[in-house]
């Protein structure tokens, strides 16, 4: 049994459109990172500087 | 007694007596904001001294924005013979329809205004009363009940019988009304009810009602509920052993109940119906005695929804529950959540809550049991929820029973079945399954001490704002001040007060998460917990807000922008430029208005004595001008310039014209006026009222202009050349007052990142690289879910009716979409 579906469930069934209630199901979107992939973000996303944004 | 003397104070200031008092008040309804301050005033102020007029202005001012003070349009409107005497006619209290399914308004206003009686009508009802104050011929009210949603095969059928007897016959709205009531049997006025009870019950177990739709008119409702159910006869009187009715066995009188939070009512008739020697638990009993078939599988399952509804009562329960919820969508502590037998034991939320929670559950005999004890006896977590849940289920079709029926249970199978129904609906049908617990544990919260101290990584003088460590860190992005200076970037301040030029914020924290099914236990993960921000929002609000008055939202834009530079415009600044500029223009509107006048005066002096009729010319000139102003308010979006330009001539200058516009035409747009306002909230309605006000006004002006009044050409030639002056003035003070506020709430155009959700991209993959930088294992954002539990939201909001709640309902496509999408996508483009 779904604990979210007792109470709340209730009235979140008779109101959200079913998109909103896939949206409002989803689960976090996780990225792993192990060294490489660290290695990878270091290299390829350029460090920022606080102020002077340029856009 | 000091609020009401304010109040009063307040209300003196807004309803002036003189002549300057009112121009203050015309002058100030043109002011951005204050001006929808001052028509929110007279809603609430025209509710609470039953002032359905003022607070009608107040509604229509508020739709028109910042352009049509609705003060500015009853100080106009009252100047007027008509207005005052309509102004100075005794107040009469606010009736929310008539007869027993609604009764009359002794709310706070803003009870009314979210539509809080609605609880207990039906649609047609509601149709009906939201009707324009038109009095239609029977075929007409059909053709217009038509359009709308809802039941109305019974009134139309009235209607047709109506339309055979005299086709010509106009009935008003309240006439129909009174018809309708009358048409509506009480007991199937009672049926139509028993779904919002329905609900009811199930809000008034589930939640605080301490808010929401369920306000100081339920008990009133319910009282109304049991004195049509108690007077009702029973059909099943003979299965019941004689009894008159089951509301009276419980013993459960009107004064009972009055005074009483909606909670305690229905908890008091709940408690009844267990407790009374005559109570629930006697039904099969009774049901028997009466030779009522019962089968042994429904009386089971009827013991057990009865053990169900007394256990749903036990104390402590609820604290159970929630802590239960807590844990399952992670709002429990990093270490709450890592305790290490959570991977070993069969439920391992209980046994969790056996290490965390010390408060025993009290049972109906008294008997004490501590989690430990419940967990000892093999009780799971699922099967306590499903216990409750069922006990709750059980509550609401009884109590839904004896409202519809007059018995809260007729026959066992039926309830039973009910029962399993509701259950059924409540969990999704999933309530064989048992929890997974690596799943649901996996869904973390981020933790908020009710203080929180933000931490700055760095200031923009390179030093920490604060050294004190926070469960969470703030990241700020703002403009560099020595590079551009210090300006407010979001047009106002943003989240941070301490910082210049704030642009966007994200708060992130570290913490252990546990990824589904993973065996090697929580990974320490860079958790995304907001972002957003303030100068992004707002552009895209201004934009919104553009489109709405222009049209194309682009287009409409520059169209604006290049008004502003035709006009010297660029040196104000501030609030007190703007506020220069906005006296200049409601001068400039009190003068138009003064030479309209005149130029009346003058042409009933000069033209109505000669008999030369009207021409052809000046019949059309007319026509099409009017034509053009209703249309334009009807089609064009709200118009700010149609609806503006048609108000101001229906509610001054139409009205003060006097002689001049026959009384018919006088009355027509006032009609025209009263179903736009009417009708604010549906543009089709409004489409087709227009349109059907506005042929049948065509042909009265021709017909009448055409058949009596005269005029020099001399004097028409005033009154047209008076109302394009009116018309240009009023365009023109409009306009300015329009472009005002676009520029106020427009940010400045030098905001980073114009297109879309780029500033978010970018932010994450800066947040994505301060992860790495920290050596983080893992890389997430908040869902949408979890956002909610941390605003403390409730997913549906306060009023059903009005869907979930909207803070939430923007951050679900925002954290639950976009956000997810971009990340996947970096995570792509960067091959993780």
């Amino acid at each position: 049994m779904d604990i979210n579906a007792t109470s709340e469930g209730l009235a979140e069934l008779d109101l959200m459109t079913p998109k909103q209630r896939k949206l409002s199901q989803i689960e976090n979107v996780v990225i792993m990172l192990d060294d490489e992939a660290r290695k990878k973000i270091l290299s390829d996303i350029p460090s920022f500087k606080f102020g002077g944004l340029v856009n | 007694m000091e609020e009401d003397d304010f109040l009063d104070r307040v209300d003196r200031y807004l309803m002036p007596e003189t002549a300057t008092g009112t121009a203050g008040v015309v002058g100030m309804g043109m002011v951005p904001i204050l001006g929808d301050t001052i028509d929110a005033a007279d809603v609430a102020y025209g509710v609470r001294n039953r002032d359905p007029a003022r607070a009608g202005f107040g509604l229509l001012g508020l739709a028109l924005g910042p352009l049509g003070g609705g003060a500015a349009l009853r100080e106009l409107f009252k100047r007027s013979k008509r207005g005052r005497k309509a102004l100075e006619a005794p107040r009469q209290p606010l009736l929310l329809g008539s007869g027993p399914t609604s009764f009359e308004l002794e709310r706070e206003p803003g009870e009314m205004l979210l539509g809080l009686p609605g609880l207990w009508r039906s649609n047609a009802l509601e149709t009906i009363e939201r009707a324009p104050r038109h009095s239609m011929t029977p075929s007409q009210w059909e053709a217009y009940l038509k359009k709308k949603p809802g039941g109305i095969k019974k009134i139309a059928s009235h209607l047709q019988r109506l339309d055979a007897q005299n086709p010509n016959q106009k009935i008003s709205r309240d006439e129909l009304l009174g018809v309708t009531e009358s048409q509506l049997a009480p007991e199937r006025s009672l049926n139509r009810q028993v779904r919002s009870l329905d609900r009811a019950a199930d809000v008034v177990y589930d939640t605080d009602v301490a808010r929401g739709p369920l306000g100081a008119g339920f008990v009133e409702d319910i009282v109304k509920q049991f004195e049509m159910a108690s007077s009702r006869p029973i059909d099943h009187e003979a299965r019941l052993g004689g009894y008159e009715s089951d509301i009276r066995i419980f013993g459960l009188r009107r004064e009972d109940l009055v005074g009483l939070s909606p909670k305690v009512v229905i908890d008091y008739i709940s408690r009844k119906m267990l407790t009374d020697s005559d109570g629930l638990a006697t039904y099969p009993e009774r049901l028997l005695r009466e030779g009522v078939e019962v089968s042994d599988q429904a009386m089971k399952e009827f013991d057990n929804i009865i053990e169900d509804i007394e256990f749903s009562k036990t104390t402590g329960l609820m604290g159970i529950i929630d802590r239960l919820k807590q844990f399952e969508r992670g709002v429990l502590s990093p270490h709450e959540q890592a305790v290490p037998a959570i991977r070993t034991v069969k439920d391992p939320l209980l046994d969790l809550l056996a290490s965390t929670m010390q408060e025993p559950l009290i049972l109906k005999d008294g008997t004490q049991l501590t989690i430990p004890e419940i967990a000892a006896k093999g009780i799971t977590s699922d099967q306590l929820l499903r216990r409750l849940s069922r006990g709750h289920a059980g509550n609401a079709v009884a109590i839904e029973n004896l409202f519809e029926s007059g018995s809260p249970i007729q026959s066992l199978e039926d309830f039973t079945a009910k029962v399993n129904q509701k259950l059924v609906a409540v969990t999704r049908g999933s309530d064989t399954e048992s929890l997974s617990p690596l799943k649901t544990v996996g869904r973390l919260m981020p933790e908020y001490g009710p203080d929180p101290v933000h931490r700055f990584p760095e200031s923009r003088h390179g030093s920490r704002h604060s050294d004190t460590p926070a469960p969470y860190e703030e990241i700020v992005y703002y403009l560099d001040p020595e590079e551009i200076g210090s300006k407010d970037v979001s047009g106002s301040a943003g989240h941070f007060d301490s910082v210049d030029n704030q642009v966007m914020h994200a708060r992130v924290s570290k913490r252990p998460f546990f990824i589904a099914h993973a065996q090697e236990g929580a990974r320490k993960v860079y958790f995304v917990e907001e972002l957003q921000s303030d100068a992004h929002q707002r552009a895209a609000q201004a934009k919104r807000k553009t489109k709405k008055r222009f049209g194309a939202e682009t287009s409409g834009y520059s169209k604006a922008r290049s008004q502003l530079d035709d006009r010297d415009f660029k040196g104000i600044s501030g609030e007190e430029g703007i506020h220069s500029k906005l006296v200049d223009s409601s001068e400039d509107l009190r003068n138009a208005e003064r030479e309209f006048f005149d130029a009346k005066v003058k042409a009933a002096q000069t033209g109505l004595l000669r008999s030369e009729g009207y021409t052809k010319e000046f019949i059309d000139e007319f026509i099409k001008r009017m034509d053009g102003y209703v249309e334009m308010a009807a089609f064009e979006d709200f118009s700010y310039e149609g609806q503006y330009r048609a108000d101001a001539l229906l509610n001054g200058g139409v009205d003060e014209l006097g002689g001049f516009v026959p009384e018919e035409v006088k009355s027509l747009f006032k009609e025209l006026s009263a179903l736009k306002s009417a009708h604010l909230d549906s543009r089709d309605d409004i489409r087709a009222d227009a349109l059907n006000a506005l042929g049948s006004y065509t042909k009265k002006v021709k017909k009448r202009m055409s058949e009596s009044l005269v005029m020099t050409t001399e004097a028409k030639q005033d009154i047209i050349d008076a109302i394009d002056h009116f018309d240009t003035e009023m365009l023109e003070s409009g306009r300015l007052a329009n472009e005002m506020l676009i520029e106020a709430v427009n940010p400045s155009e030098d905001i980073p990142f114009k297109n879309g959700s780029e500033w978010a991209r970018f932010m994450i993959q800066d947040l994505l690289r301060k992860a790495a930088a920290e050596g983080a294992e893992g890389f997430t954002i908040i869902t949408p879910d979890q956002l909610r539990l941390s605003m403390n939201i409730r997913p549906h909001f306060d009023d059903p009716r009005r869907g979930i709640h909207t803070r939430w309902k923007g951050n679900l496509n925002w954290y639950g979409e976009v956000l997810p999408n971009i990340l996947k996508k970096e995570a792509k483009r960067l091959g993780l």
